[in-house]
């Protein structure tokens, strides 16, 4: 077949070779040179980046029979999600060392997963999205589970796993109601079918029943009510920066194929999932902020807060208008920065067991380690939509999406929801500088991860100042969605 | 610096100054307090070649500083200056200088306070010059962080929770505000950016004020557009100016915030409601402005009377000088609800009459409690025998609080009558009534501080230090002077108010 084009994948090539070259060389190397799966894994993101700006850009062409797109919006979360490998591997260098983890594994999973979130981006076909989120699924069920004798990191992995597989097992069973109803499950032929049936008859109940199961198994994955009862649990009992992993990178994957599902494969005048998305959205939103305000724990805490921002960026899906999508990406982006950012100096807090991540244990820190305090509190005050950061221009935007497709309701409650997450947001920022320290601590600043959180403080007030980049990239990446 | 920058360097100078305080060494606490006190006063000087400049017969906007900004939103960075504005922008430059200086007596994190300090102002500077509202918000909430540090870190014994009681309150108008802000901007009318593209929409204020009607707009929720974002613009200013019965996170925070940030927040922050009330409200809505105009009247009302009474039961001088602003800047909402020439220049007017007597009072509770570490009024007693420039100087800042004639107060507030009583005839006498209850508590209050027999354990207290005078007599000097001459503040506001009239007049 001539649309075989490895071009079209190259950054996936690249983390895989780089995986098995992690995997491959790790034994031989042994226990002495903990750094060099780091540096492979830092080249390799680092070449992912390079090789997903190479990928030709074309919005109409597929490869690998109508499998593999490389339009605007795979590459944009290609990129996002190589760069994201990298603030991962500068961030959990000292971490593996401090817990004394295994380092090749670590890292060898850390970049099968982004190829796997890559491949669940850049595939038009649902068996290939699918085999992408299992490849990103059982990579975090092991991250997840890595600190093989903590009660707490099994417990995680086993609930992370027992929640993936059935959350997978719906997905793959709207897949075949799919295949039944278009028999195909490429993006194109549903779309066609879809069209096809729309013209004359009602859309057929198993096609719906299809679309419903697929969007619910994707809910599971970026954890939006009702389908959060796991994230808590996860999130807090994972390794602090697999956490920070799992609340970004898995997450905007999943928006990222959801997104590409509901706005290219379904049909555009199917209003059903609209009305049951708002719903969620208000739901996550106020789920997520009200349960984050009684936390103790951080990480349970940034657990909680991460549902309430899956729940802004719904309200870019069902707005469904330019404004809302673009938002979404940028918000993506933004995200991404706070939250990463907030995780590696939780990771840095987080002590010799990882377990200094309670409100206690930021007592006073504020003016004992300013070099850790000042860039966590620039994060959550991004978080909370502050001005002049970049989690207040994307939340400015996604509300206005809102407004302008007059869901007025909606904005209201998303407003609302936003003032109550500020209250938490803040209180560790309390507990940093406002409350005296119970003594004093030893916490060593290694310098990879200090430069991910000046890049990433520096990049919140950049991309809050001027966003007309970011904005424009985001706008281009989402052109092909947007119907006139 | 050119004419059109003028606005920008008066802005941000204190954001220059910030990297200098954070780079010097933390030993070094009498250099790091003449840096700031000297970022400080560039603004001013600057403030003062503002008013030199400024063309008062002119009622457009001067000096515009205006470029695009957010390009993918039709964003602007758009600094101007009219009649309205300028006061504010002297006021601010004025008093955070004053507070600076007052700032020297703080010893413990010495570079975040000054750092935060200059971003409150930059923030501050920046609410009042911007046109563009979205810039207009941002430097909205920019202004609202480092208030909450400064309280929550240098306050008082219940500091965190009236840091976060500030937040919250003022952080939920806000929010209001920016839902009707994005609900005006997808209903305004098309226009150009500064550099002739056209676009669809805009959140260029002068534009949204002139050549938007937002009468006609489809109903939002169920309720007339123009009126429910008026609803939710007024909420978002009333909390800061502040109103009965958003008022109580201000008590709190008063009581809790060091002196210098008690000046600031009661002389310029509060400012902030009223002029976000005359420019956005009065200027983007007038007819939902003049729907409201009866309730604002009575919320002013009810404000100037029941924090009288609550003055009265005070017995925190801090907590009864805060009660008291709730009080006066009631005035400011029945003298604008007016509409008549004499009650919206009396409105303008006693904002910045409260501007100046406000942090004078706010400095002299300062004063006394450095030296008794507490501000009971029963527990002083006969200070006057010992500390007699002190009680000169508080005699005459809750003399013109009170609206003394020869004094500042007493111009705003007679003007403010004048103007209200044509048109809300009962209500306006009651609101004089409260002067008599003001002039009750102040009375009561020298009364029991300063005459009677001296409190023995306060016979050693030291009168005012050079420091102190420093800040009080200029503050002093001004109350007096615009009290017998008031022209040169009034000449620069009523132009612009005129144009602001004929809106509902015209």
């Amino acid at each position: 077949m001539s649309d075989i084009s490895f071009s079209a994948i190259l950054p996936e090539l690249i983390l895989c070779i780089f995986g098995i070259l992690v995997m491959v060389l790790g034994p031989f190397l042994g226990r002495n040179s903990r750094s060099f799966g780091g540096t492979l894994a830092l080249l390799g993101f680092a070449t992912s980046i390079v090789g997903a700006l190479l990928v030709p850009e074309s919005a109409g062409k597929l490869f690998f029979n109508g499998m593999v797109t490389t339009d605007a919006f795979s590459i944009f979360f290609r990129v996002l999600f190589a760069a994201i490998g990298v603030v991962m591997t500068l961030g959990s260098l000292n971490y593996l060392h401090r817990l004394k983890l295994p380092t090749f594994e670590y890292f060898a999973l850390l970049l099968f997963a982004s190829a796997g979130m890559n491949f669940m981006v850049l595939s038009t076909d649902l068996l290939l999205t699918f085999i992408g989120l299992e490849i990103l699924s059982i990579a975090t069920y092991v991250l997840a589970g890595i600190r093989r004798d903590d009660a707490a990191s099994n417990e995680s992995a086993i609930k992370y796993f027992f929640m993936g597989s059935f959350s997978s097992a719906i997905l793959l069973y709207g897949v075949a109601l799919i295949y039944g109803s278009a028999h195909s499950t490429s993006y194109q032929a549903i779309l066609k079918h879809a069209a096809a049936v729309n013209g004359q008859q009602q859309i057929p109940l198993l096609f719906l029943i299809g679309f419903g199961l697929i969007i619910v198994g994707f809910c599971f994955k970026v954890a939006v009510v009702p389908f959060q009862v796991w994230a808590p649990d996860v999130y807090e009992g994972a390794p602090t920066p697999i956490t920070g992993f799992l609340s970004v990178a898995s997450k905007m994957a999943g928006f990222a194929a959801l997104i590409r599902i509901l706005f290219q494969v379904l049909p555009h005048d199917l209003p059903q999932w609209v009305q049951l998305l708002v719903v969620s959205s208000i739901l996550t939103m106020w789920i997520g902020n009200l349960s984050a305000l009684t936390q103790t724990n951080i990480k349970r805490m940034l657990a909680y807060s991460s549902i309430a921002h899956a729940g802004y960026i719904l309200i870019g899906i069902v707005a469904a208008n330019q404004t809302g999508i673009t938002a979404i990406l940028y918000y993506a982006v933004a995200y991404a920065l706070m939250n990463l950012g907030a995780f590696t100096i939780i990771t840095i807090l987080s002590g010799r067991d990882d377990r200094r991540v309670t409100l206690e244990d930021y007592k006073g820190i504020g003016f004992q380690y300013p070099q850790l305090s000042f860039p966590l509190t620039i994060c959550l005050i991004s978080l909370a939509g502050i001005p002049t950061t970049a989690g207040f221009i994307g939340k400015f935007f996604l509300f206005s999406a809102a407004v302008e497709e007059k869901m007025y309701l909606l904005a209201v409650l998303a407003v609302l929801a936003a003032l109550v997450s500020v209250y938490y947001y803040l209180r560790v920022v309390v507990y940093m500088f406002m409350f005296e320290p119970d003594g004093k601590r030893e916490v060593r600043i290694h310098p990879a991860a200090g430069v991910v959180v000046l890049v990433c403080c520096l990049l919140i007030f950049w991309f809050g100042l001027f966003p007309t980049w970011l904005l424009e990239v985001s706008r281009q990446a989402v052109i092909l969605f947007l119907h006139p | 610096m050119t004419e059109s920058t003028l606005l920008s360097w008066i802005v941000f100078t204190p954001l220059l100054g910030i990297p200098v305080i954070l780079a010097l060494p933390k030993e070094k606490k009498q250099l790091i307090r003449y840096v700031a006190a000297i970022t400080c006063a560039i603004p001013l000087l600057l403030g003062v070649y503002l008013y030199l400049i400024f063309d008062p017969s002119n009622t457009g906007i001067q000096l515009a500083h205006h470029f695009v900004w957010i390009r993918s939103f039709h964003i602007e960075y758009y600094l101007g200056v009219d009649g309205l504005s300028i006061l504010m922008i002297l006021l601010t430059v004025l008093i955070s200088f004053i507070a600076c200086i007052a700032s020297f007596g703080i010893e413990k994190y010495l570079r975040g306070y000054f750092a935060l300090f200059l971003l409150l102002e930059t923030g501050m500077l920046g609410t009042f010059c911007a046109l563009d509202f979205f810039l207009f918000y941002v430097f909205w909430e920019v202004m609202l962080l480092p208030m909450y540090f400064l309280i929550g870190i240098w306050g008082g014994p219940r500091k965190e929770y009236a840091a976060i009681k500030f937040f919250l309150y003022t952080l939920f108008g806000s929010l209001l505000m920016l839902l009707a802000i994005i609900a005006l901007y997808f209903n305004s009318n098309p226009a150009t950016l500064v550099d002739g593209t056209p676009v669809p929409h805009t959140f260029n204020m002068i534009k949204l004020i002139t050549e938007n009607d937002f009468a006609n707009a489809p109903a939002l929720l169920g309720f007339a557009f123009s009126k429910i974002v008026f609803i939710a613009l007024f909420i978002g200013f009333a909390i800061k100016v502040p109103i009965v019965p958003f008022h109580t996170w201000l008590p709190d925070a008063h009581v809790e915030a060091p002196t210098p940030i008690s000046v600031i927040l009661a002389g310029v922050l509060l400012k902030m409601g009223g002029y976000g009330i005359l420019r956005v409200n009065f200027g983007i809505l007038p007819e939902a402005t003049v729907w409201f105009a009866p309730a604002m009247a009575l919320i002013g009302g009810v404000s100037i009377v029941y924090a009288a009474f609550v003055c009265l039961a005070q017995k925190d001088l801090k907590k009864l000088i805060a009660y008291s602003s709730v009080s006066h800047m009631g005035f400011v909402l029945l003298g604008i609800a007016s509409f008549t020439e004499q009650g919206i220049t009396g409105g303008v007017f006693q904002m910045w009459t409260h501007g100046l007597i406000s942090p004078m009072l706010f400095l002299l509770a300062g004063v006394i409690y450095d030296r008794a570490h507490h501000r009971e009024i029963e527990g002083f007693g006969g200070l006057a025998y010992r500390m007699p420039e002190y009680t000169g100087a508080i005699g005459l800042a809750f003399m013109a609080s009170l609206g003394l004639p020869g004094l500042c107060g007493f111009i705003s507030e007679v003007l403010v009558f004048l103007g209200a009583f044509p048109v809300f005839r009962t209500l306006t006498i009651i609101s004089a009534m409260a002067v008599i209850i003001t002039a009750a508590y102040y009375l009561w209050t020298i009364q029991r501080m300063f005459l009677g027999k001296l409190n023995e354990k306060y016979k050693d207290l030291p009168d005012l230090t050079w420091r102190e005078r420093f800040t009080l007599y200029p503050l002093g000097a001004l109350i007096v002077l615009l009290g017998i001459y008031p022209a040169p503040a009034m000449s620069l506001i009523t132009d612009k108010l005129m144009n602001i009239l004929q809106m509902f007049h015209g």
